[in-house]
């Protein structure tokens, strides 16, 4: 009996230290947006690098566990981190009283702060009325920069890029960022930028964990206290915000450019013609729906044509995106965008529809009738294809500013063509070359289009089918 | 079929457009026989007549027979093959060839034999050299042809033409008047025109009509 529990007790020790060892090697789940550069981002490689993500690398060797990142939004990041999907956030997050009654924040593992920035040569007056300061939409910034500079003249944009473009361009005096964001641009583009006054108001970076996970928050704090006293915490630092720029092969690889410009190019075309497509069915259905019931039924559709053709694109997707989700209707951003240019083409195609329809004589339809054609037969046979030469120049019209607009959807996060070039820009500070580059590209679509459209017209007029002046 | 009987019979028919009344409470009994031909002022109302009797439009009231048959109650394939409509500029289809244009109904409506019958119809209007063309390369007095032939192979007991010499030469009149007249043998021909000239070479049956009214014998 002695030797049967020592044995049992032998293999519950066994399996406990297999466990243990078992537990060191699963891999840490982190959690990061992957869109927040130079702490975490997809580099020109297409690549997850950064500041955070250097890290976050430090802190799984410290821990001898494999890092597992997981890129989320960041609206979503806490929900997914309660719910045990990732471990832990090593995204840049700042420890704020809100977040610490739901997590757990380790040290910080780095401060920062909004800091304003002004050209290195200039003799910034920010005290002085119109004192222009360009902020990023969304952020505290521009709260602060109201309190701090009352006289200035407070300009909002898409993200830091755009408004250190518009700072280096002088069309703003100076602009309000992170102050590590702002120095890495600085060192990384070689912006010539430097820090003015103190910090507007301090942040301190630390990670966020589950409250439950007393022994990861332990572990952490335990290996981020000697990775902070390490020389390789200060290398890092060096490295992403020190005075040495960074040289620039790192982020100019023309290949892995190419490939992820394509990858958005491809996107772009799934988008604009699943949409189209889509767009294309909704308009013969609405067309059919408006010419064979007159009344109200055929003023109520027109009137929704119109208000959609009057209506920007982008609104129209916001509202699909943003708004649907209030009455309970969720889709993905990518659904979102298909269905909003399904929804747009559809209006403008609605209405070439209508006109090619009237455009055909009315006697075409009577002597169709006349040889006792039913009315699908006149529509199939008569009608629909003299109305082919006329829908079909305009049809490819929308459908060229159709994938032009899809541009639009870039801000919802769609990676099509324009966002993947934005963020490269964001990489790589490369503007003029990236925009070139995504211009040809949308041409190299567009651009055979409008040649078919203009090319089908003149067969159709040869044919006698269609007046080309 | 005895000549007396009567092929078209309307009674009391009224079309109003709007507040107008455009036809009103006319009657009209014609029998097989010689071409026949309504004239009258342009407004008078003789192309609604000819649209109404084609069953294109519904008349407020009144009947339309045709071999004693209401062209009401019948669908639009029936009365196609009993009642036929050359239009004053032809209707054509223009994405259509010749051949097309005559074979299109019977195509739809499956009636055998029709490409040797529209072989010999393009023949009997010397049109057999053009049956690939377009309706954009024709003649005007070519595409009446191809509308009558568009017409006929349907064999309708009853052909109607609005305005047929409206926009021919004296010579291209004077050879379709006779070829109205030899048409007149497979279907009874009637055509509404204000063109006197024209009728005098071939139709001996005339009414004419004023303001949505016939003036004269309606029971010819």
């Amino acid at each position: 009996m002695p030797r049967v529990l020592a044995f049992i007790l032998s293999l519950f020790m066994c399996v406990a230290s297999w466990q243990e060892a078992f537990g060191r090697s699963e891999p840490l789940r982190i959690g990061l947006t992957g869109k927040y550069p130079p702490f975490n981002y997809f580099g020109a490689d297409g690549k997850l690098v950064g500041f955070d993500v250097d890290i976050a690398r430090a802190l799984c060797i410290r821990l001898q566990r494999p890092c597992e990142f997981k890129i989320l939004q960041w609206d979503g990041i806490l929900s997914a981190l309660l719910s045990g999907r990732i471990d832990a956030v090593i995204g840049s997050m700042a420890v704020t009283e809100e977040r610490g009654q739901v997590v757990r924040f380790t040290l910080p593992y780095y401060l920062s702060g909004a800091q304003l920035f002004v050209p290195s040569t200039s003799r910034p007056e920010p005290e002085r009325p119109g004192f222009r300061i360009g902020v990023t939409l969304g952020t505290t910034y521009g709260v602060f920069a109201r309190q701090r500079y009352p006289k200035a003249e407070i300009r909002t944009y898409k993200g830091d890029v755009e408004v250190l473009q518009d700072l280096q361009a002088n069309r703003i005096d100076a602009m309000i960022t992170d102050k590590l964001v702002g120095l890495y641009m600085k060192k990384s583009r070689e912006a010539d930028i430097k820090p003015l006054g103190g910090l507007l108001f301090e942040e301190r970076i630390a990670i966020p964990v589950r409250p439950s996970d007393q022994s990861l928050l332990g572990n952490l704090n335990t290996e981020l206290k000697a990775l902070k006293a390490s020389p390789e915490y200060a290398a890092l630092n060096e490295k992403y915000f020190g005075e040495q720029p960074v040289s620039t092969n790192q982020t100019w690889n023309l290949p892995a450019m190419a490939r992820l410009l394509l990858r958005g190019l491809l996107d772009t075309l799934l988008i604009s013609f699943e949409g189209i497509g889509l767009g294309i069915l909704l308009s013969a259905l609405l067309t059919l729906i408006t010419l064979s019931f007159g009344g109200w039924i055929g003023k109520a559709l027109a009137v929704a044509v119109d208000f959609v053709r009057a209506t920007p694109f982008m609104v129209q997707l916001f509202a699909l995106y943003f708004g649907l989700p209030s009455i309970g209707i969720r889709m993905s951003a990518w659904n979102a965008a298909i269905l909003a240019i399904a929804v747009h083409s559809a209006a403008y195609l609605t209405e070439i529809a209508k006109t090619a329809y009237l455009a055909v004589p009315s006697g075409q339809r009577w002597a169709a009738k006349s040889l006792g054609l039913s009315s699908w037969e006149s529509l199939r046979h008569v009608v629909f294809p003299q109305m082919l030469p006329l829908l079909t120049a305009p049809t490819l019209n929308t459908v060229v500013a159709m994938i032009k607009d899809s541009a639009i959807v870039s801000v919802i996060s769609v990676h099509e063509l324009t966002l993947q070039a934005q963020e490269l820009i964001s990489a790589t500070f490369r503007p003029l070359e990236l925009y070139a580059a995504v211009a040809v590209l949308y041409f190299c679509v567009t651009y055979p289009l409008l040649i078919l459209g203009r090319r089908l017209e003149r067969a159709y007029a040869r044919k006698g089918l269609l007046h080309v002046p | 079929m005895s000549l007396d009987s009567s092929l078209l019979e309307i009674d009391s028919l009224t079309v109003r457009r709007g507040a107008n009344e455009i036809l009103s409470h006319l009657s009209l009994s014609v029998s097989a026989g010689a071409p026949f031909a309504i004239t009258g002022e342009s407004g008078s109302g003789k192309s609604t007549l000819l649209f109404a009797i084609a069953g294109l439009l519904a008349p407020h009231a009144g009947t339309i027979r045709v071999q004693s048959q209401p062209i009401s109650g019948i669908t639009n394939r029936e009365r196609a093959r009993i009642v036929g409509l050359v239009f004053q500029d032809y209707q054509l289809f223009p994405h259509f060839s010749v051949r097309e244009n005559i074979l299109l109904a019977t195509k739809l409506h499956q009636i055998k034999g029709a490409a040797e019958s529209a072989q010999e119809l393009l023949a009997e209007l010397h049109m057999d050299q053009l049956a690939d063309r377009y309706p954009h390369e024709l003649s005007g007095g070519q595409r009446q042809r191809v509308a009558l032939a568009r017409s006929l192979i349907l064999s309708p007991r009853l052909l109607l033409l609005d305005e047929p010499s409206a926009a021919l030469d004296a010579k291209t009149s004077k050879d379709l008047a006779v070829l109205l007249e030899r048409l007149n043998k497979r279907s009874q021909i009637l055509v509404v025109s204000h063109d006197i000239s024209f009728l005098d070479l071939f139709c001996t049956r005339r009414l004419s009509m004023s303001k949505g009214r016939l003036i004269g014998n309606t029971n010819a």
